[in-house]
């Protein structure tokens, strides 16, 4: 019941640069698409994804057209007519029964005039070529730079955790708030279901904050983090007596290891903790319940990215001007 | 190196700590302490009438009570002397009644009807039993020294026996006198006869509450059975007996390690009848046609009982209800009676002539009437006397979670003569408690309670299964305790030269080096044989056989000798181990 109970209600969202919203990818004023890493709009994913391998300069306004050859006059050999479309041609080259090319003659910046429709015009990464003669803007073809990427990332995690003979049902519900690469801040917040509960039935509850410090693994959406988690571990038992109530600190080294799939992610955690006391409960004189502070989880579950976008830069634009 | 060291005495020192949560019941009521702290419950001390006047000796508060059973009112309270403990009663010729007063050692003849205090004899310290001899209308009195007199009915001495050390009650069975011996359950006659309770395989008979003899002729007995098994004291999780305490009992139905039973000697038969889910039971009564009715103020009272806060969990302790008098058949006993009337803390129990059941309860001081099966209508007639209610008297006498109470192997607050087989531990004698435990820490023949506190913790609690006390109620139990010191008991020496000899023996013998103080004893741990043991107190030595820790040397002169072998490495004469011994027995 646990498990399904767990995947029930374990989101998993990690984000990855392909599915940034396109709220968040930023344009240049001439309306071309940054030539550093950028976000991806949502739905548009698809063309831009792939990198366009044209083999000859295109028409459209961004900064990867071929320029005209200035220098190209009559007597230069006519270039070999594309295979697949209109291609711009030299402006001194003339059919013979063409009528008179509607371009500019120095067809630098065909569209320096924005068109009544330019308000109207699809943004980059649109499934539409943006240029009349173009296939689209040409992205860079490498991944963002996640170290400039800041990510909220909320995992919820279910799983065993071993103390010394005995096994608890654990789960947490973690968050972290930071660089996608980099140190991040965390809290957590979850509960251990001890399972011998003739005696008494306790329920454990750890809650901490800390930092992680994460790193993507390879070129692919695998990633690992480590971190360090200070709080307090509320001790609630059901007695005979009554409802016990204790506190103490807690510690939790997080090791995790995350894989992204779309929106939804993996995470695998190895979570050892110590609490500082052993607790123990006693009845006539003979020990019924004991707990270690030492434990070791292991969880698993899905993890979800709320807000991945653009990191503040490390270094102040104003750095260094008076 | 400095951090280092720092991270790694800190790790240690978090690492030690440790939460221990105790989940025994608290027992947190309010100390309530008698302005006269009353002694332990003696037990059997009502007797009625032909002409159904009951006569209830109160020995918390040294009064005699007479009740006119049919008008259901009290007659007479008849005061005595403070400290007198007025315990069996024998009827007398010409309606006269004589109660032995075992705190002053004497004989009270009273006049029931008149409700007069009519004689007054020194006898001996500590006189127990009593009975009257129609056939030359004379007494004979049981003293716990050993002594058995022979009196008129005057008072005056016709003949003196001294017998075995601890006797009980006086019997005349078809003419012959017998007297039962109180921590071994036996009844001895003048003639050397014994009657003995068979042993089982895991029980062994002790302390003979109540003797008396029955409408045939037989000698019936109220006594205890104590087990010989292993007992756990320091159990795993997984070997907790049932009941949850290391000591067992505590089960609808389950025996315990003490548990009551009623013999029956008849005609050279002796038949033993074990009453299962018994509590401290400390007198019986029997009708003709087998029924037995038995006193158990140790019952756990309906407010005792907690319930477990845990939600659908059972009750925590036993929800049966008992109540402090039992009536079961003596040939097929059932494992208590259903009965949720309040008779109070029943002492002492009689079937008058009509049948009625009379019983005497010793707080609230009352007389119950029960005309009819246990649980029917009863009449309450209230005694005289303030209350007599005290914590550590309570604690004392109130049954654990296992169904024992600390008066269970500590009946009339001193021992009850057994030797336990301790788990991990070995065989341990029950101690006295009646020597005077004030300035005897560490307690226990090992010497590990260091105070009554941690005794409290270890054995009541943990071991028996009983409630946890408050600080408070922990120094009013042991200041109770402290006060339940009872006077030497000389137990018939004859050559008062010998006793001196061996005064003077004991202390060449180099005895009292350990044997020192006013105890003699009990305030040093001394490694002998290569094991650390408390040095005993010698008061009242010669009623606590058998002697040493495990039990070992069953007379005085046994243990004499054991000692001075272990000590001096070389055997003592014959005539200095008697002479310390009749020096011992005076103490």
């Amino acid at each position: 019941m646990l498990c399904s109970l767990s995947l029930a209600f374990v989101v998993f969202v990690f984000g990855s640069p392909a599915s940034a919203p396109a709220d968040d990818v930023p344009l240049t004023k001439d309306g071309a698409a940054p030539s550093g890493p950028r976000e991806l709009p949502a739905g548009a994913s698809a063309p831009l994804q792939a990198p366009v391998q044209s083999p000859r300069p295109s028409a459209g306004p961004a900064e990867a057209i071929a320029p005209l050859d200035p220098g190209a006059g009559p007597s230069a050999p006519a270039p070999p007519f594309p295979g697949d479309g209109p291609a711009p041609l030299p402006a001194d080259f003339v059919a013979p029964d063409a009528r008179p090319s509607s371009l500019p003659a120095d067809g630098v910046a065909p569209l320096a005039e924005p068109r009544p429709e330019a308000s109207e015009r699809p943004s980059v990464g649109a499934p539409a070529p943006v240029a009349p003669l173009g296939s689209g803007p040409v992205l860079t073809t490498t991944r963002p730079d996640p170290r400039t990427l800041r990510a909220v990332r909320i995992d919820l995690l279910v799983g065993p955790v071993w103390r010394i003979r005995t096994t608890e049902a654990l789960v947490l519900f973690n968050l972290e708030a930071g660089r996608l690469q980099g140190f991040s801040g965390t809290f957590h917040a979850g509960m251990f279901v001890a399972p011998d509960r003739d005696v008494v039935g306790v329920n454990d509850f750890p809650i901490g904050a800390g930092f992680v410090a994460r790193r993507r693994l390879g070129r692919d959406s695998l990633w690992g983090s480590v971190g360090l988690t200070g709080g307090i571990l509320v001790h609630r038992a059901a007695t005979d007596l009554g409802l016990v109530h204790r506190v103490d600190p807690d510690f939790q080294v997080p090791l995790k290891f995350a894989w992204n799939a779309g929106r939804v992610g993996l995470s695998v955690a190895l979570l050892q903790g110590f609490s500082v006391r052993t607790r123990t409960y006693e009845r006539r004189g003979v020990e019924v319940w004991k707990r270690i502070p030492y434990r070791i989880g292991l969880a698993i579950g899905l993890h979800f990215d709320v807000g991945v976008g653009r990191a503040r830069p490390r270094r102040s634009p104003t750095r260094g001007v008076p | 190196m400095t951090y280092l060291r720092a991270i790694a005495v800190c790790s240690l020192v978090l690492t030690s700590c440790q939460d221990a949560i105790d989940l025994d019941p608290l027992d947190n009521a309010v100390v309530v302490e008698s302005t006269v702290r009353p002694p332990p419950i003696l037990g059997g001390t009502l007797t009625l009438t032909a002409d159904d006047l009951a006569i209830a000796a109160d020995p918390d508060r040294d009064v005699i009570h007479v009740v006119d059973l049919d008008a259901g009112e009290v007659r007479h309270t008849i005061a005595l002397k403070p400290g007198d403990q007025p315990h069996r009663i024998a009827l007398g010729s010409d309606g006269r009644a004589h109660v032995v007063l075992r705190g002053s050692g004497s004989v009270a003849t009273i006049d029931p009807l008149e409700g007069t205090v009519t004689a007054r004899h020194a006898l001996c310290p500590e006189p127990r039993g009593i009975a009257f001899d129609d056939a030359d209308t004379s007494l004979y009195v049981a003293c716990a020294g050993g002594s058995l007199l022979h009196l008129t009915e005057g008072g005056s001495l016709l003949e003196r026996w001294e017998l075995e050390p601890d006797l009980r009650d006086v019997l005349i069975v078809n003419g012959e006198v017998k007297v039962s011996l109180f921590r071994s359950a036996k009844v001895i006659g003048l003639d050397g006869s014994r009657l003995a309770v068979d042993s089982t395989s895991d029980f062994v008979p002790h302390v003979a509450w109540r003797t008396w003899v029955t409408e045939f002729g037989d000698v019936a007995m109220l006594h205890q059975l104590a087990s010989t098994k292993p007992v756990p004291i320091n159990p795993g999780p997984d070997e907790l007996p049932d009941g949850g305490s290391p000591y067992g009992g505590g089960g609808f139905c389950d025996t315990g390690l003490v548990s009551t039973a009623i013999t029956v000697f008849s005609d050279g038969e002796v038949r033993t009848t074990q009453l299962p889910g018994s509590k401290l039971t400390v007198d019986a009564a029997m009708t003709a046609d087998g029924f037995v009715a038995m006193a158990v103020p140790g019952a756990i009272r309906p407010e005792d009982r907690v319930k477990s806060k845990r939600p659908n969990q059972e009750t925590f302790f036993t929800d049966f209800p008992e109540n402090s008098v039992r009536v079961e058949h003596k040939d097929q006993p059932g494992c208590g009676s259903p009965d949720e009337n309040d008779y109070g803390q029943i002492t002492a129990v009689a079937y008058a002539a009509s049948g009625r059941l009379v019983m005497q309860s010793r707080e609230p001081a009352q007389i119950v009437i029960l005309d009819g099966p246990p649980g029917g209508v009863f009449e309450k007639i209230a005694l005289e006397g303030e209350a007599r209610f005290d914590t550590g008297h309570e604690i004392f006498h109130r049954a654990t979670d296992s169904g024992l109470s600390c008066a269970s192997c500590h009946p009339e607050g001193t021992d009850d003569g057994h030797v336990w087989d301790f788990k991990d531990l070995g065989p341990r004698r029950t101690q006295a408690l009646d020597v005077g435990l004030a300035d005897t820490a560490p307690y226990h023949w090992d010497g590990d309670m260091a105070d009554f506190d941690v005794l409290m913790a270890e054995v009541l609690a943990h071991r028996m299964g009983g409630k946890r006390q408050s600080p408070e109620r922990g120094d009013s139990f042991t200041r109770w305790m402290f006060e339940q010191q009872r006077p030497a008991v000389a137990t018939g020496v004859a050559d008062a030269s010998l006793a001196a000899a061996g005064e003077t023996l004991f202390v060449s013998y180099g005895c009292a080096t350990c044997h020192d103080g006013p105890a003699f004893g009990g305030q040093r741990t001394e490694r002998i044989a290569g094991q650390d043991k408390q040095v005993p107190t010698l008061r009242r030595i010669s009623l606590h056989p058998p002697y040493m820790h495990d039990g070992r040397a069953p007379t005085l002169e046994a243990a004499i000798r054991d000692m001075i072998v272990t000590t001096r490495s070389t055997a003592a004469p014959e005539a200095d181990v008697d002479a310390i011994a009749a020096y011992l027995r005076e103490l």
